[in-house]
């Protein structure tokens, strides 16, 4: 896909876990050989999460990396289980960017993310214009409100 | 009420702005319970994405 559309897609690759020795395998080689921009971390794999003693292993790999980090995408469990990611990023000291602000005061490193309340404030514009002919009107362009 | 669609419309990266996108394997990821079958599936996601 990255290959035959160039510029236009990222590979955020995906790794066997939870078999440790061979997802750290599998980040090298896609990082080395298929220049990956990324490797991805299931949230939860085979029942446990990725924050467990369990996974220690691949954090560590992960922290090894020249320029590694841990971004972590908006996600019910995430929330859940912020502490302890918190805890797992500071334990391997993994840059880590997290979906909301208040993981910050948890005392994790940075956020990235939406203004919820400006969501709700401009729904009323999409209600405007998928109720409202013609079909050019439907989207947001960039600018627009 | 008026339905949207894509017929007539330019491409998504005319109209949004954005000039690439980052594909990824989303939950619950590729393992279901084979070693053997994990290896092989992230082995053949991961070359799909990169070639």
């Amino acid at each position: 896909m990255t290959d035959r559309h160039p510029g236009r897609f990222g590979l955020s690759a995906v790794l066997p876990m939870p078999f440790t020795d061979d997802a750290c395998r599998e980040a090298v080689y896609v990082l080395d050989d298929l220049h990956a921009d990324r490797v991805v971390l299931m949230g939860i794999t085979d029942g446990r999460f990725l924050g467990a003693p369990r996974f220690d292993d691949e954090a560590s790999c992960l922290a090894r990396l020249p320029n590694g980090g841990l971004p972590l995408p908006p996600d019910s469990t995430t929330i859940i289980h912020r502490d302890l990611l918190i805890t797992l990023a500071a334990r391997h000291r993994l840059p880590a960017v997290y979906p909301f602000r208040f993981f910050v005061a948890s005392g994790g490193l940075m956020s990235y993310s939406i203004d919820f309340v400006d969501e709700y404030r401009q729904a009323a514009s999409y209600v405007d214009r998928t109720t409202s002919p013609p079909i050019s009107r439907c989207r947001r362009r960039p600018g627009s409100k | 009420m008026h339905i949207c669609d894509d017929r007539g419309a330019p491409p998504a990266h005319v109209w949004s702005g954005l000039r690439a996108a980052i594909g990824s394997v989303a939950e619950p990821g590729v393992y279901f319970g084979d070693i053997q079958e994990v290896r092989d599936l992230a082995r053949a996601c991961n070359e799909f994405a990169a070639e």
